[in-house]
């Protein structure tokens, strides 16, 4: 199989696999580390440059060998989470005790966005599909119940310990996760049939769930986050949804 | 599959996915699934679990019964074996509680360590382990430094979890634990049994002719259970007369009252001396009883004299004729029951007197024991957990509590502090740290003086079903308690035996079941084999066995949904008082109450204004000239809890203050409208709910709401003998917004 296609459908389940951890957990001092050795820092952030485009000399997200670069291609959105992410992690210090300060500056962060609510809320980045979903505003309720269903359908059930309910993003996340890896698989084996059934799967399941509630859920987290690092995961997480419902419907044709 | 020639998607989006990838990798796959695991098919069946309704918390309550199916909590409905077999609306909705997106799941530390008003806590999950680990560090370093009595077992609202509370506390070695009941039911019980030695609350039987409601609105409190109501119901069409006596014009007024009296709130105590009077001047006492059984008839039928109906009607607004029908009512009935609310006549600061001036009513009938009265059974044996909660120990900690000098009847009637001195037990330096369980400072009047001084606390952990800015701000570390269909713990005791729980799941995140969490934290303390090394099963088989019933955990379990069974002590017998006397200092029903008198106060139950009331404050009340009362009940809420569950939130999704239609056009206020509620200590928001619940001159607001806190209005003045707040003496104007 083309090469270059075994990297992308590998790509989509890692990118996957990164945004379930990062939603369901804090960061840890090993993931941090990982983290800043990617090359999504700041100046690494691509978007067309003028007229309409920033043409500044000094913006980070300046790209002066962008010409090649397709408008179409472009995602403001992906740019602006890579650019807040980077932008956050290159600002972490190289000092004794710096990187311990940023992972309690993200843990609290995180509590914010996903353990600490007021009775009183209604409106937050609640991490349950069902809590968007349904009339009365509650974990488990029909959404659950759908999501239990699909995942049994293809041998999935959330591990022993899970106690947050089937329709958790990051949950959902590790469904999409597991079913891209085994595309990449089907298709490596050549196994068309098999793999264009997978992602009509995932097309749908992209469009009845994680489409259908995710963009609230991260507008809410873009909006609670006091960190660039989460407001940055918020929109890297529904552009990289976006990107790959239309990665899907290119690859079914 | 296309071929990727075909595709023209984002350069972009793949670059950053597989760079992004690289790190998930590393990360180590998936956490939350668990792919092509071999797993049964499912029967797709429903099953059943069995609990009681923790919804109220008196105790644990009426019985449920939860239908699970895949995995879930689908239906609640009555356990129909158990003793208190439906359920209100709130049991029912135990349901949404457990499934409530705000519930807090995992343990949280504080990582800004100023605290304080204003401070964000900026919460830190952590684990199990290091909560545990800091809380027994910490509380072991105040035990050093100040003694084991500086770590307040600081309870709240919750019951259940009393047995454990209170052997952890003990093993530690603090005898300043507090429950609930210090601001609800205790003082009521104290009053009746500084009269009787034994408490006095009963439902109405067949065979009763009178029952006398006082300040009780079953209809919407359901208290003590839903179906006592419908009893009451029953028992007026079999012929029983009812007075209800109330300061609003209840539903269970409306729907029960041959007579209604409407007292100005606080002047309870002089309406029953009233009716004593009556019943002593018309001769209409039980001549019998009253010299036989009862101590300081001659000074109380002396003390009564100056309270003639006429002078009581100036005092309480009651009619002088309507306060002598109900005397003779009451008097001439013949066999009479009586229930008093534990939390309307006992919030002003002549509580337990008041009270014991309207428990003592049956005395004069001799309304004791007997068929159609209140009657003294026998209980069921083998459910006594005072050795489990390690009452020896408690018993040789107890005169080392806080507050024993100031509420010294308190002290003496029960084993708990009492915990509405917690603002001075912590400024005095008594108190260093505290575990704070299912605790609300918003019960505390004042309550911003109570955030400053819990912010000053060495350490401070709550433990709760909800994070709740106004109390947990203040805290060190808050961990998430397990609700009632997640956990197995709670027995509850039965008419006729015992009665298990069952748990319908798992809990939620990380939250855990009371009982398990004490045990964990006891082990942590240090006290491993007196906690069963964190077994809750041994943990339930040692407070079986403490019991002495024989039963086994699986025994219990085994009889869901039926109680097991358990011998009674006895047959009931009529006047059993003649055999044994009462359990009071002199073996009588003490009209002058010989512990009141060792302890420093009045024997008699005198009557006193309220300390702040039109008469006793008349230049306040010239500022402020509503009376306001606060801390009564509505069907759908108990006092702060589930103001956001769907099922119980339609029907009062915002604070009220209620006011009748004469003081709201007084004040330009019609239904609906936004207005002011103040006085000289504070102020607060919310509509107006124009009523004919309240008289004119009396409004009214339920408690615990954040946005509209009613213990910012109320005075830290405190009932001498029991200690209780004032939830009920204030004064307050309000105006249109």
């Amino acid at each position: 199989m083309d090469e270059m296609l075994c990297s992308v459908l590998e790509g989509r389940t890692t990118a996957y696999g990164l945004l379930a951890r990062l939603l369901n957990r804090e960061v840890d001092e090993e993931l941090l580390a990982e983290l800043r050795a990617l090359p999504f820092a700041a100046d690494e952030a691509v978007r067309p440059n003028g007229p309409n485009g920033v043409n500044d000399a000094n913006d980070p997200g300046r790209r002066d060998n962008a010409a090649d670069l397709p408008i179409a291609a472009y995602s403001a959105d992906l740019d602006e989470g890579n650019r807040l992410m980077g932008g956050y992690l290159a600002g972490i210090g190289n000092e004794s005790g710096d990187a311990q300060r940023a992972l309690t500056d993200l843990a609290v962060d995180f509590a914010r966005l996903f353990v600490v609510r007021k009775r009183s809320e209604s409106v937050a980045p609640y991490p349950n599909e069902s809590v968007h979903t349904s009339k009365e505003h509650l974990r488990m309720d029909g959404a659950r119940d759908e999501v239990r269903a699909l995942f049994r359908a293809e041998g999935v059930r959330a591990a022993d310990a899970w106690r947050l309910g089937e329709d958790h993003v990051a949950l959902e996340l590790e469904f999409m996760q597991t079913l891209a890896a085994r595309t990449a698989e089907a298709a490596s084996a050549n196994d068309e049939e098999t793999a264009d059934d997978l992602l009509s799967k995932q097309a749908s399941f992209l469009d009845r769930h994680l489409l259908n509630w995710v963009p609230a859920f991260a507008e809410a987290m873009g909006r609670t986050a006091r960190t660039d690092f989460y407001r940055g995961v918020a929109l890297l997480l529904v552009a990289h949804l976006r990107e790959d419902r239309a990665l899907v419907k290119q690859l079914l044709g | 599959m296309k071929s990727l020639n075909d595709i023209t998607f984002s350069r972009r989006a793949f670059v950053g996915a597989a760079a992004l990838g690289t790190a998930a990798l590393a990360a180590g796959g998936l956490e939350a699934a668990a792919p092509e695991d071999a797993f049964a098919e499912e029967a797709g069946g429903e099953t059943y679990v069995y609990t009681s309704c923790p919804m109220c918390n008196q105790s644990v309550f009426c019985g449920l019964k939860g239908t699970v199916k895949d995995g879930k909590l689908v239906r609640v409905e009555g356990n129909d074996q158990h003793s208190k077999p439906k359920p209100c609306l709130k049991g029912l909705t135990s349901l949404q509680n457990v499934y409530d997106p705000n519930r807090l799941l995992y343990p949280v530390k504080r990582t800004n360590p100023k605290k304080g008003i204003g401070e964000d806590p900026k919460w830190e999950r952590i684990g199990w382990d290091e909560a545990l680990e800091t809380i027994a560090s910490e509380f072991n370093k105040a035990k050093e430094t100040y003694g084991a009595a500086s770590v307040t077992f600081h309870s709240g609202d919750p019951k259940e979890h009393l047995p454990v509370f209170c052997r952890v506390a003990a093993l530690f070695g603090t005898p300043n634990v507090s429950w609930g009941g210090a601001q609800c039911a205790f003082a009521l019980a104290m009053a009746s049994i500084l009269n009787y030695g034994n408490t006095i609350m009963t439902m109405p039987a067949a065979q009763t002719k009178v029952h006398l409601q006082w300040g009780s609105n079953i209809a919407w409190s359901m208290y003590p259970q839903p179906t006592a109501y419908k009893g009451m119901l029953d028992a007026k069409r079999a012929g029983c007369k009812y007075i209800v006596i109330d300061t609003r014009l209840t539903p269970t007024a409306v729907q029960l009252a041959d007579l209604y009296l409407q007292p100005r709130p606080g002047t309870d105590g002089a309406l029953a001396l009233a009716m004593a009077n009556v019943i002593i001047e018309e001769d209409l006492y039980n001549h019998d009883f009253v010299e036989n059984w009862t101590e300081g008839f001659s000074e109380y039928a002396e003390y009564v004299k100056e309270f003639t109906p006429e002078k009581a009607e100036e005092i309480t607004w009651v009619p002088a004729d309507k306060i002598r029908e109900a005397a003779r009512m009451w008097a001439e009935a013949g066999a009479g029951t009586m229930w008093v609310s534990p939390h309307s006549t006992t919030h002003h600061t002549n509580g337990v007197q008041s009270t014991r001036a309207i428990t003592l009513l049956p005395a004069l009938m001799g309304y004791w024991d007997y068929e159609g009265c209140r009657t003294v059974a026998p209980g069921v044996t083998g459910t006594d957990d005072s050795a489990f909660q390690l009452a020896d120990k408690i018993a040789e900690l107890a005169p080392g509590r806080a507050g024993v000098d100031r509420w010294p009847v308190w002290s003496a009637m029960s084993t708990y502090y009492q915990n509405n001195g917690l603002l001075e037990y912590i400024n005095d330096g008594l108190i260093h740290a505290g575990l704070f369980l299912g605790t609300n400072l918003m019960n505390f009047a004042q309550t911003p003086l109570l955030q400053e001084a819990v912010s000053t606390l060495d350490f401070a952990v709550a433990c709760d079903i909800h994070l709740n800015p106004w109390t947990h701000d203040y805290m060190d570390m808050v961990l998430p308690a397990a609700v009632c269909w997640e956990r197995v713990a709670p027995f509850q005791a039965q008419p006729n035996g015992i009665i298990g729980s069952q748990a319908a799941m798992e809990p939620a995140g990380e939250a855990k079941e009371d009982w398990q969490f004490l045990l964990d934290l006891g082990c942590a303390l240090g006290f491993e084999e007196e906690c069963f090394h964190g077994d809750l099963h041994a943990c339930m088989q040692a407070y079986l066995d403490a019991g002495g019933s024989g039963a086994t955990v699986e025994d219990i379990q085994a009889a869901l949904p039926g109680v097991y069974e358990l011998p009674m002590s006895g047959e009931w017998q009529p006047r059993q008082y003649e055999q044994t006397g009462f359990g009071t200092v002199s073996g009588k029903v003490e009209f002058k109450s010989g512990m009141l008198e060792q302890l420093g106060f009045e024997g008699l139950p005198v009557y006193e204004e309220p300390s702040v009331s039109p008469v006793s404050t008349p230049e306040l009340f010239e500022q402020y000239p509503l009376i306001l009362t606060t801390g009564n009940r509505v069907p759908w809420y108990v006092h702060s809890k589930y103001r956001h569950t769907p099922w119980l939130n339609q029907f009062m999704p915002e604070p009220l203050i209620r006011m009748s239609h004469e003081d709201a056009e007084a004040r330009g206020l019609a239904d609906g409208d936004r207005a002011r509620m103040f006085n000289q200590l504070g102020e607060i928001q919310a509509k107006v709910e124009v009523t004919n619940m309240l008289h004119p001159g009396n409004v009214e607001i339920l408690h615990g709401w954040e946005q509209a806190n009613s213990c910012l209005l109320i005075d830290r003045t405190f009932d001498p003998i029991s200690g209780f707040p004032t939830f009920k003496d204030a004064l307050c104007e309000i105006e249109k917004i």
